[in-house]
């Protein structure tokens, strides 16, 4: 690549210095939008030519860049502007959230916690959080310039007078540094804490609507609520399938025509650490026991189930001696297993080796008027996993 | 697994613990008689989704 006839990250100096202007307008007036002079790029609008172009004017040659779409570093978008990058800037390109310098993202925040130096950049389509309630731009420049948000709180009050509850999942309205509304991009609300007090600074780039907002470091981002309908973070009662992470953000994927699904996390990254912890933990306990020498198996552990060992669990009985190898969708069983709770005494246990489900079963206290009320135990679903079994799981 | 299954029903007072398995699974009975498990009586099932109201 000859340098003198070719602008590093694409764009011309002279724009890369007016989207610099704006961005530091924004940064100066937390949750403004300023508008800027959004450029033709090579790609379509809707395809993320605002975040590029505030990438762009931001990257240098130092940095190292991430790139995700709905939380995957795998998708089309993603990969093509990490490569769009790697071609105009040459800068280090990362999938790992910890080691990036500029994220770029289109619909989500990143699992992990960012850090200071760290800079966020949204892709948004619209950037205007009362533009549904109010089509003309003269109006809603004028409600923010009078900090008129009555319009907002109403949209939120009809919700509840409609569904009982604040019914918006995603682009959930947030005030910032107690001024501005401001549309998160529509990232989920699941999200929206994580914007609050964030040590990152997040830029927003609308590039078809040509404007530019920022968030600085540490800025207040509160959810608009109401003191009798608080502002609630969405939450899946499942469990990744992969890594059987419960407080990550899930994608429902459904796996046949028959509509048995599962959830994954949609954080890429975030869910192959938590595997790779996993795998580290089951390593690290491998070692300590050879230490011991006490035995070449790992140790069995018996613990109760949680939800998150459902699709575990699952896959034992997934052998063909158990009802000829059909199980239960994910969904169906975790409902199934938090009615267990409801029983006075009816538990799901796992037994656990190398941090492995190897082995489960059921066990239900019966009360019994008989026997002077002596209890029965029941002991249902006994199974271990087809390779562990012979090697003394189901005994201890 | 079944010891820790039998601690707990000693523990919570039970005067037995049961379980039902299939006739044809003849090494699934081995084990549990391993565990000092009897064969005791006849489980009587009826499959409800064959049998018409």
């Amino acid at each position: 690549m000859n340098p003198t006839t070719y602008n590093f990250a694409y764009l011309d100096e002279q724009t890369k210095r007016m989207i610099r202007r704006a961005i530091l307008k924004a940064i100066a007036i937390p949750g403004y939008q300023v508008p800027f002079a959004s450029r033709e790029m090579p790609m379509p609008y809707g395809w993320g030519t605002g975040g590029v172009q505030v990438t762009a004017s931001i990257l240098g040659p130092d940095d190292i860049l991430k790139v995700i779409d709905q939380g995957s570093d795998d998708t089309t978008n993603a990969v093509s502007i990490r490569k769009f990058f790697a071609k105009t800037a040459g800068v280090r390109t990362t999938t790992r959230t910890g080691e990036a310098t500029v994220i770029q993202t289109r619909h989500r925040i990143p699992e992990a916690p960012l850090h200071q130096g760290q800079v966020l950049v949204y892709q948004v389509p619209i950037p205007e959080p009362l533009r549904y309630l109010e089509p003309r731009e003269t109006e809603t420049r004028r409600m923010h310039a009078l900090a008129e948000y009555g319009l907002m709180h109403v949209k939120l009050y009809e919700d509840i007078a409609r569904h009982g509850h604040i019914a918006t999942t995603y682009a959930y309205p947030v005030k910032v540094d107690g001024r501005y509304v401001t549309d998160p991009s529509p990232t989920p609300k699941f999200d929206n804490p994580k914007m609050n007090e964030c040590a990152a600074l997040q830029l927003f780039g609308a590039g078809r609507e040509k404007r530019i907002y920022a968030i600085p470091p540490y800025t207040q981002v509160a959810s608009l609520d109401f003191e009798d309908h608080p502002f609630e973070p969405y939450r899946h009662d499942a469990a990744c399938a992969l890594c059987g992470a419960t407080a990550s953000f899930l994608d429902e994927v459904i796996t046949n025509d028959r509509g048995t699904r599962m959830f994954l996390c949609s954080d890429t990254d975030y869910c192959e650490a938590q595997r790779g912890a996993r795998r580290a933990g089951g390593r690290l306990a491998r070692t300590c026991e050879r230490r011991r020498a006490v035995t070449d198996a790992a140790p069995v552990q018996i613990r109760k189930a949680t939800a998150a060992d459902i699709p575990g669990v699952l896959a034992l009985y997934a052998q063909p001696e158990l009802d000829d190898g059909d199980v239960l969708p994910v969904d169906q069983a975790v409902a199934l297993f938090e009615r267990f709770g409801r029983y006075p005494d009816y538990t799901l246990y796992v037994v656990e080796q190398d941090y492995d489900i190897v082995g489960t079963f059921a066990l239900l206290v019966m009360d019994n008027l008989g026997h002077l009320g002596a209890p029965s135990g029941i002991v249902e679903d006994v199974v271990v996993a087809p390779a562990r079994q012979g090697n003394g799981i189901g005994r201890p | 697994m079944m010891r820790f299954a039998l601690e707990q029903c000693r523990q919570k007072g039970c005067y037995k613990l049961v379980l039902s398995s299939n006739a044809k699974r003849a090494r699934a009975h081995a084990f549990y008689e391993s565990l000092g498990f009897e064969r005791h009586g006849y489980s009587f099932r009826i499959d409800l989704d064959q049998v018409p109201g």
